[in-house]
């Protein structure tokens, strides 16, 4: 749900002053920045550390926020990426494509196969490896829903540049599933 | 248009129109997509810190790096909470080889639940062990420098500087080193865990007593100030050996007589008449005059400069300025009427009074009327630091007024008002009410009619003589019992009136203290004379930056965090509700089996509210074997009287990690200088200590500071030469290293406030 353009202005003005009013940013913005990080991180610890780091950055830099006429999802989702970035760069991904390759079954029907879980860590494995940039447009697309213009803002591309980020991310996630089939139908 | 499994992304429709098999791929990725929900106690958590930063103001800068760092701040002393928990292993080992004996061996701190920080550490072996091979293999975290002694088949393990008190400590020896003399090799490696007991908790005593030493003779009459620095004391009427009297400095001008005259010119001649000088006196050197008698002396601000009024012999005053050694006399102005009192408003003007009027004169001498007493209205007897405020004895009956002297607004002082006396920075007034037989003692700011009566530990006594120190947070004055007639001499911190010291003292007057109160001088007058005596006042030799923390919500702060420890690894759920705001639900948030916790900070906030930073912790045991620590941050406020914890965030157990840890950041000043003690609780490397630790200001500047580091307590010392007021932050980077080479996991940081 997205807050309407003029209060959410209103609400981050206030929240510069005022810690209920940052309280309820907080409130509102919560669940769609830690589940983006979780997406990315898919480890509940490293999630929960992330996630603070972003709204204590936030915090620490309301107060030279100033409204550029995107949503103020929009920064969180920057810090976000950038919080994101700094922990792989300081730690190894908590999963690999290694590890979900044995439970693999490309027989299933699609459909069918999401309900696996394991099946999902793969495919979301393989967003993994893609590059960074790939990597969290692929993930603000496909796990947040949201428009290429957004993901331009966060990402600080123009929208046809998040464009070509899809496509081959897209192809990426492919290349690396079918690898990881031809793998399998070998063994 | 296509709906892929039910749901539609046109975007993604017109990108991979022509590609429907990445349409699949997306669908396949969204499908896909991990469905969780956070742990809604870490969403609350996070948003209660969140709310609580903001609240304190720390939104646009400096919020604390809460997130893997240790907390931070003042400190009171982790050693005073929480009994120890300790479980030691019991260490078994078989040999691999079935030739060889069974090797067993043993910790004495097996089972005991409090050890000495005397203590050394003892393994004992059951058979003899290639002794310089065990000693290579054992490790100690916190690390500690330890020297190893054998006693037979014994490993005593002796702490070069002793344990720390109230930490939990785990001695290994790893497998391969534990080697026996026959060849025999463990099975297992050796893994002792232990605690050391806590700090024994103060109990009250009776304060210290002083021991003054005379600093030199001294007149009659007269009275005493410090000299800026507090390095010496400053007699208005001392008396020097006659060989000793010489200039104070080569270019100084000589040396003005006691009842000396100033020439136009401003230079002194004459000869003394009367005994008795400015004179001042020293712990470090002779005595020194550096002025003719004056009725009325004064620093200037910047500590550079003196202003006295002298007799002029014609029934007036002269205003002379000097540099602070008394060199470089000058006479600002002839006042035709005697000075009775003077201050400085700036480090170029003076403020003056005769008793009816208040005159201003600065360097240049440039004069102006600030007040003029009505007749018959009473006397202006002394005026604050600063030529804010004065004070006026009545002329007739027992009050006594506080004048604000730009705006002529008068207050009047509780009760029968004698021995008035203002801090060093003018902003505290003090006095005696001897309305009422025994007199009580009060202070109040200048700027509020809000009088607060002291606590005296003597409540038979009459106080007299009083005297504050520059930040009014400490006083001295003479307590005499009316009953017994016994005199004592009280140094005590304001506002709680705790005494510091008290001595049993004769024919003591003009008590006065050092600025930053850890001195106080007196003249001690007997059948032989007087002399001028100084004692330090033990337990303030220096103060505590920024407000003092209230006794009241220190009390809360330590009983609730004793209560989270509680006993046996329970807490004690009554006394934290008791002492918790309603909405406050500590009990549940803190972690089970605490054994023991460190207050690492308090602070003063704005608007009363205490912060304290504090680790709680869990000793290593069979089903752990590592310490766990859990940060937490209490924020105390007062309400209806009395203080409690109004938000308590605490945060997950993690295991301690290795390397040195800080315990403790104690900011203080003195004179001037900023100094913060900082606690390990490892043994560190010396030669990483200065490098690791910085101080910046708020703009992030590296401030000068130097860091020396003693062994022997764990502390470095950080001292500031010129510390700004304000926040500051106190950095310790990960290149600080312990005895054993182990770095600081994370880099520390914490912000105090510095400044008067």
């Amino acid at each position: 749900m997205t807050l309407p353009r003029a209060y959410e202005d209103q609400l981050v003005e206030r929240a510069k002053q005022d810690a209920d009013a940052f309280g309820e940013l907080y409130d509102h913005y919560f669940g769609q920045i830690y589940r983006f990080i979780f997406s990315r991180l898919r480890d509940q610890e490293a999630a929960e550390d992330v996630t603070s780091e972003v709204f204590f950055k936030a915090l620490r830099a309301i107060g030279r926020y100033k409204p550029s006429g995107h949503p103020f999802s929009a920064w969180l989702y920057q810090i976000s990426v950038n919080a994101i970035n700094d922990h792989y760069r300081s730690r190894k991904p908590t999963s690999s494509l290694d590890s979900a390759i044995a439970v693999a079954d490309p027989a299933r029907p699609v459909d069918d196969r999401v309900v696996d879980s394991a099946e999902a860590a793969r495919v979301w494995a393989a967003i993994d490896d893609l590059p960074p940039q790939q990597r969290a447009a692929m993930t603000l697309k496909l796990g947040e829903d949201m428009k290429l213009a957004q993901i331009g803002e966060i990402l600080g591309k123009s929208e046809g540049a998040v464009k070509l980020l899809i496509h081959r991310g897209m192809i990426g996630v492919r290349l690396r599933l079918g690898v990881v089939v031809a793998v399998e139908e070998q063994s | 248009m296509s709906w892929m499994g039910g749901w539609f992304d046109p975007e993604l429709e017109d990108l991979f129109q022509d590609e429907p098999e990445l349409i699949e791929t997306a669908k396949q990725v969204r499908a896909s997509r991990p469905r969780v929900e956070a742990d809604p106690r870490f969403q609350n958590r996070l948003r209660a810190q969140l709310v609580a930063e903001a609240s304190r103001g720390r939104g646009a800068r400096g919020v604390r790096r809460w997130w893997r760092l240790g907390p931070a701040g003042f400190a009171w002393g982790g050693g005073l909470l929480g009994a120890a928990l300790i479980t030691a292993t019991v260490l078994t080992f078989v040999s691999n080889s079935p030739k060889d004996q069974t090797v067993t061996a043993f910790s004495q701190l097996t089972a005991q639940h409090s050890v000495s920080p005397n203590q050394v550490i003892t393994v004992s072996f059951n058979q003899p062990m290639k002794k310089t091979v065990v000693e290579n293999g054992v490790h100690i975290q916190p690390a500690v420098k330890v020297a190893f002694s054998w006693k037979n088949n014994d490993l005593v393990i002796s702490p070069v500087y002793h344990l720390s008190a109230n930490t939990p400590y785990t001695v290994t020896i790893a497998k391969t080193y534990l080697v026996a003399a026959s060849g025999a090799s463990a099975a297992a490696p050796i893994n002792i865990t232990f605690a050391t007991e806590p700090t024994a908790t103060p109990q009250p005593v009776s304060p210290p007593s002083l021991t003054p030493v005379v600093l030199g003779s001294n007149g009659t009459g007269g009275s005493l100030l410090y000299t800026p620095d507090g390095g010496s004391v400053v007699s208005t009427v001392g008396v020097i050996p006659e060989s000793a009297t010489t200039p104070p400095s080569p270019t100084a001008t000589p040396t003005p007589p006691a009842s000396a005259t100033a020439t136009p010119e401003g230079s002194f001649s004459g000869a003394p008449s009367v005994p008795g000088a400015l004179v001042e006196f020293s712990t470090s050197g002779p005595a020194a005059q550096i002025g003719p008698l004056p009725s009325a002396v004064a620093f200037s601000p910047n500590g550079r400069y003196l202003a006295m009024a002298v007799d002029d012999g014609n029934g007036g005053s002269q205003i002379i300025t000097s540099q602070s050694d008394g060199s470089a006399p000058d006479k600002l102005i002839d006042s035709p009427t005697p000075v009775t009192a003077l201050t400085w408003a700036s480090n170029d003007r003076i403020i003056y009074t005769d008793g009816t009027n208040i005159d201003s004169v600065d360097l240049s001498h440039t004069t102006s009327t600030l007040y003029t007493l009505a007749s018959g209205s009473g006397v202006i007897t002394s005026l604050a630091t600063g030529g804010a405020y004065a004070y006026i004895s009545p002329a007739t009956g027992t009050g006594g007024s506080l004048l604000n002297i730009s705006s002529g607004a008068e207050q009047v002082l509780h009760g029968a008002t004698t021995d008035v006396a203002f801090s060093g920075n003018g902003a505290t007034v003090a006095w005696v009410d001897n309305s009422a037989q025994p007199g009580r003692l009060f202070t109040e700011p200048v700027t509020e009619n809000t009088p607060d009566a002291l606590s005296m530990p003597d409540s038979n006594a009459s106080p007299s003589d009083v005297a504050l120190d520059m930040r009014g947070d400490e006083i001295t004055y003479l307590s005499t019992d009316s009953t017994s007639g016994l005199t004592q001499l009280v140094v005590a911190q304001l506002p709680s009136g705790t005494p510091l010291a008290v001595t049993s003292i004769s024919n003591a007057s003009e008590l006065t203290l050092s600025p930053g109160g850890d001195h106080v001088a007196f003249v001690s007058n007997s059948s032989a004379g007087a002399s001028v005596e100084q004692a330090p006042v033990p337990g303030a030799p220096k103060h505590q930056v920024g407000p003092r923390i209230p006794d009241a919500a220190n009390a809360t702060l330590q009983g609730f965090v004793q209560a989270q420890v509680g006993q046996s690894g329970q807490p004690d759920l009554d006394t934290l509700a008791a002492l918790s705001a309603p909405g406050v639900n500590a009990a549940s948030n803190t972690p089970p089996d605490l054994s023991r916790a460190y207050v690492i900070s308090t602070s003063l906030e704005p608007a009363g509210v205490v912060e304290a930073s504090i680790e709680l912790i869990v000793d290593p045991d069979a089903g752990h074997t590592a310490t766990r620590v859990a940060s937490e941050q209490v924020l105390i406020a007062e309400s209806s009287g009395s203080y409690l914890v109004t938000s308590a965030t605490i945060f997950p157990l993690r295991n301690e990690s290795a390397g040195p840890h800080v315990v403790q950041v104690t900011p203080i000043t003195a004179d001037g200088v900023t100094t913060l003690l900082v606690t390990f609780d490892s043994d560190l490397n010396q030669k990483t200590v200065a490098g690791a630790i910085t101080v910046e200001n708020q703009a992030g500047v590296i401030l000068n500071s130097t860091a020396v580091y003693d062994p022997d307590t764990r502390t470095a010392t950080v001292t500031l030469a010129n510390a700004p007021s304000g926040t500051l932050t106190l950095e310790i980077a990960t290149s600080l290293a312990d005895v054993e080479g182990q770095s600081l996991e994370n880099g520390f940081q914490t912000t105090f406030q510095a400044g008067s």
